[in-house]
């Protein structure tokens, strides 16, 4: 398909035909291109006006010297040379700036035009490096289809605008994702200079769609940005493994939402391992990242079960936190709120409750003055301080207190919920459940079973849509119901969801075991509990695949 | 490449090859095409006296990028080659080295080989004694011993064409002439050279002294080089040049001159690189702007540089293909860069073609100015606009070559003006960008 010039653009391609066929020596024109098609079509309109020929010529990591291309040539025929930069940004950007601008006065040797065709961002460089070169030149001419965005000026424009962007604020989310969506579909040819930034969009895009609960979608556009980063990683290093860090970062959080325990935990390994590697080098530009890796790596160990390597990474992210936190107080509280309240879930794991306490009570403090200052922005995280503070006391037996915690949590979760129901409806479940343990432990039994239903209705219809993210949570809720029921006297319909939860869970154990083996010890336990009360037999097909649990607790059947 | 003589262009079409902006003028052009600038002819004059009384000097030329370095050295050769006392080898280094890789050793290797070469083509009986001085010379150097087989197997191919040659020029110089001839392609040949000569630079030395000796002998003349290009090195390579090898250049018994970078004359180094010379000569740019409000003097100082550089543009052509108001603003666009205004004026000139005019319009000029400025305005970091400003409102730079001024005097966006004080503007087209 060949496109139409712009009638401005015709006239340059007039002007590049003068030059050459009036000039009688070799002449340098510079021509600004975006797509082959632009050169293609000035190449088409200048060879019906030219009696020259055209010669199309590459200047790429073989061959990097313009002015051999017309130097080697025979003096006749008199040709004209397209030679078209392809090469990388930089070192092959700088060779060839150098041949250039060193033995530019060749040219004068020559009677072959030589016009050299650059992408906008590459010539930019390019006459940085040859200065001399470059004002050896007649025109410069730019050619350039005006079709396509500019996705650096797009993203940097779009990633401007998100630190306005509050996770309450759901529409504003959804027009932010819509814009990436429109920019991606419009740019499908990306030069290698724009891959930076098609990387980028990748990883926002792919972080906005987990804010509003598309995880899939988000995973996918994650994986795409950690691609093209490890790609440019190799061309570059020092330039991109920051950049490659992050992606990985944003992606053990992706696998982390679709419950993929492992890969999250590979990725999020990687992206600790590259981070460290950078603070060995420049610890101020990279010590905050580092704390961000080692917060997200500890909630991927603590998801496989593997509680010391959470805990030891986790009490690191605090501790960095904590000491930039010291210098710039303002900017890094929210980051240490984020480790607190980890933390307290690792000590917690630890039966470590005094400390859990302790950490998780300074985590909803800081979050509670940030959410007087910008409610939109930290109200979620301020709910699940609370939740957590909540599970602390009940640790401790503080249950009027855990419950106080956890109403304040349950209340601004509906209100999340009922705005963005994608992204809050399971932090929703999560509370309402623990809520029904907080009333539980008070004996408010009829209001723990109405928490623990409604928690399982939300995880039923969230399981319908990610098994394997929310097919556990949906056991919890059940084990917990039949704890309700059991504590009620109803034991048929205790059994009944105990065995649901164990059936639910049974292929997840057997999958990965240390993840689950402590809740599932407490839900056997509770189901031989109900078993002594109605005075029946286990199920030796309920059991069959829970053997190293029954072991340990010294059941045989 | 055989070149047309220039004669001044009486269409629009025809102006465009005489608007060719980056070649030097021949020798038979500067009766034509030239303008001879009194402050540059009293310099070069100046410099002949100089040359014939003062022997051997060594001198710097030097002058920004396009502002007629190579067409002053075209003007001296022809002044010199009228000279009954002196004998000039004229050449340019970036015909023959790679400036890739340039090293003192290469530019008077080079030296040797164009002098050789000039006697060898004008029939100098230079005698036996230089014969066997220059054999055993060049015997010594293994790469030219190895090259002298095949060498010599070529002069016995083309013995016929080998008739008439000077007895001095045996196979052994003709085996240099060949490797020399290659030093610019070949690296490892520049290497071998570089590794045989530079332990044995004084015999070199001694050679280029014979040389000159036997020269004198036979035609009564001295020996003059004047080495063209060595200012078209990047400012590293013209620092290690000039800076670190300058004695080296200074020390050969002949009087040599140079051609010298503009941003190394403004770098803190200049002060030590300049004992080694004897003098350095700037070519200043045409005067087309003024430091502040120009008394009378300042004024007719103007009108003159404006007018001169008129009458660059007016010599290749025809001035009725300019409206004035064109003719005008390309000289003020150009700062006083010939370069640049012969290349405003082709910019132009394409522009009143496409459009289909028989003249230079103003509006043309423009569109031409616009057009590079676009450049510079791609070309310019945001730190080097905020020196050019800084530039702007001191009317003087800081010589440290970390300071980045030596870069934007490098790249034209920056220009030094000589009127009894040296002061420095930013490049009228750059200019509207700070």
């Amino acid at each position: 398909m060949t496109q139409t010039l712009e009638p401005i653009q015709s006239e340059d391609v007039e002007r590049l035909e003068l030059l050459i066929s009036l000039s009688q020596h070799s002449v340098l024109v510079f021509c600004l291109y975006r797509s082959p098609e632009d050169i293609r079509n000035v190449q088409n309109l200048l060879k019906k006006r030219l009696n020259i020929p055209i010669e199309y010529q590459i200047l790429n990591g073989k061959q990097l010297n313009p002015i051999r291309l017309v130097r080697d040539l025979p003096d006749q025929p008199r040709q004209v040379i397209f030679a078209v930069y392809e090469g990388n940004l930089d070192d092959e950007l700088t060779t060839c700036a150098k041949y250039a601008n060193i033995q530019r006065d060749a040219l004068s040797l020559v009677e072959h035009p030589l016009v050299m065709w650059f992408r906008e961002e590459a010539f930019t460089r390019f006459i940085r490096q040859a200065p001399d070169f470059w004002s050896w030149h007649s025109a410069v001419l730019e050619f350039q289809s005006p079709s396509p965005p500019n996705i650096r000026e797009a993203v940097i424009e779009l990633e401007a605008r998100e630190p306005e962007l509050s996770a309450v604020e759901r529409e504003k989310i959804v027009a932010q994702i819509e814009s990436y969506e429109e920019l991606l579909r419009a740019y499908t040819n990306p030069t290698d200079e724009d891959l930076p930034y098609l990387g980028r969009a990748y990883g926002r895009f792919g972080v906005l769609l987990g804010q509003i609960g598309e995880y899939k979608k988000a995973l996918e556009y994650s994986k795409k940005a950690v691609n093209i980063f490890r790609k440019l990683v190799l061309e570059n290093p020092d330039a991109f493994l920051a950049n490659l860090a992050g992606s990985l970062n944003n992606l053990g959080n992706r696998y982390g939402s679709l419950n993929k325990l492992e890969d999250a935990l590979k990725v999020s390994q990687e992206s600790t391992q590259i981070r460290r590697k950078q603070v060995e080098s420049q610890p101020a530009l990279y010590l905050a990242d580092l704390a961000r890796s080692l917060n997200n790596l500890g909630n991927r160990y603590s998801s496989l079960g593997k509680l010391e390597d959470a805990l030891k990474v986790s009490e690191e992210s605090v501790q960095i936190r904590r000491k930039l936190s010291e210098m710039q107080q303002d900017e890094n509280l929210a980051d240490l709120s984020s480790s607190l309240n980890n933390l307290s879930i690792r000590y917690s794991s630890f039966k470590r409750f005094e400390e859990a306490l302790k950490v998780s009570e300074e985590s909803t403090e800081i979050r509670r003055k940030l959410v007087e200052i910008q409610p939109d922005l930290y109200l979620a995280e301020f709910a699940g301080s609370l939740n957590n503070l909540g599970n602390r006391y009940s640790s401790l037996g503080k249950l009027e207190d855990a419950l106080k915690a956890s109403e304040e949590a349950n209340k601004i979760y509906q209100k999340l919920a009922e705005i963005q129901p994608n992204a809050y409806l399971p932090d929703l479940a999560m509370l309402l459940n623990n809520l029904g343990i907080r009333y539980g432990t008070l004996k408010r039994f009829e209001d723990a079973l109405k928490a623990s239903e409604e928690a399982n209705r939300i995880y039923q219809k969230l399981a319908e849509i990610q098994p394997n993210a929310y097919l556990p949570n949906l056991s919890g809720s059940l084990n917990n119901i039949g704890i309700s029921y059991l504590s009620l006297g109803k034991l048929d319909d205790a059994q009944k969801a105990l065995i649901e939860s164990l059936i639910i869970i049974k292929p997840f154990f057997r999958a990965c075991p240390t993840a689950y083996s402590q809740d599932i010890t407490e839900r056997i336990q509770t189901y031989f509990l109900l078993l002594q009360k109605l005075e029946q037999q286990p199920d030796p097909e309920l059991l069959r695949g829970f053997e190293p649990i029954l072991e340990t607790l010294n059941i045989k059947i | 490449m055989p070149t047309m003589t220039m004669q001044q262009a009486q269409t629009l079409r025809g102006a465009i090859p005489n608007l060719d902006h980056t070649r030097g003028l021949e020798i038979a052009e500067l009766d034509t095409i030239y303008v001879v600038r009194p402050e540059v002819q009293d310099k070069l004059e100046e410099l002949t006296i100089q040359l014939e009384l003062q022997y051997p000097c060594k001198i710097l030329l030097t002058g920004h990028r396009g502002v007629g370095k190579s067409s002053a050295l075209t003007y001296l050769s022809k002044q010199l080659q009228t000279s009954s006392k002196l004998w000039v080898v004229h050449f340019s280094i970036l015909d023959d080295l790679d400036l890739n890789d340039l090293d003192y050793v290469d530019i008077m290797v080079l030296m040797v080989a164009k002098i050789l070469e000039q006697c060898r083509d004008q029939g100098l009986d230079l005698g036996t004694a230089i014969q066997k001085r220059l054999d055993v010379w060049s015997s010594d150097i293994e790469i030219v011993r190895e090259n002298k087989e095949s060498s010599q197997i070529a002069v016995e191919a083309k013995t016929e064409v080998s008739v008439g040659t000077p007895g001095w020029l045996s196979s052994s110089v003709k085996a240099f002439l060949s490797v020399s001839g290659r030093i610019g392609k070949e690296s490892e040949t520049r290497k071998t050279i570089r590794q045989e000569v530079t332990p044995k630079y004084s015999e070199l030395l001694g050679i280029i002294d014979d040389l000159q000796q036997a020269i004198y002998k036979t035609i009564n003349r001295q020996l003059v080089c004047l080495i063209d290009g060595c200012d078209k090195a990047s400012v590293e390579a013209s620092e290690k040049l000039f800076y670190k090898n300058g004695h080296y250049l200074s020390i050969p018994e002949c009087s040599i001159v140079y051609t010298f970078p503009v941003a190394l004359q403004h770098s803190k180094e200049y002060n030590q690189i300049l004992p080694y010379f004897t003098e350095a000569i700037p070519i200043p740019n045409f005067k087309t702007q003024s430091r502040k409000t120009p008394d009378p003097a300042e004024q007719q100082r103007l009108r003159n540089g404006i007018a001169l550089l008129k009458e660059v543009i007016t010599k290749r052509v025809n001035p009725n293909l300019l409206t004035q108001p064109a003719l005008e603003k390309i000289v003020i666009s150009s700062g006083g860069i010939s370069r640049l205004a012969i290349k405003l004026t082709q910019m132009a000139a394409l522009k009143a073609l496409v459009a289909k005019t028989d003249k230079i319009e103003e509006h043309h000029v423009d569109a031409a100015v616009n057009e590079e400025r676009k450049v510079y305005q791609r070309m310019l970091t945001v730190k080097q606009l905020d020196l050019l400003r800084k530039a702007r409102d001191e009317q003087r730079i800081d010589p440290d070559s970390e300071s980045g001024y030596l870069d934007l005097l490098h790249n034209l966006s920056l220009i030094e003006y000589d009127n009894g004080r040296v002061w420095y503007a930013v490049h009228p087209i750059a200019a509207p960008l700070l």
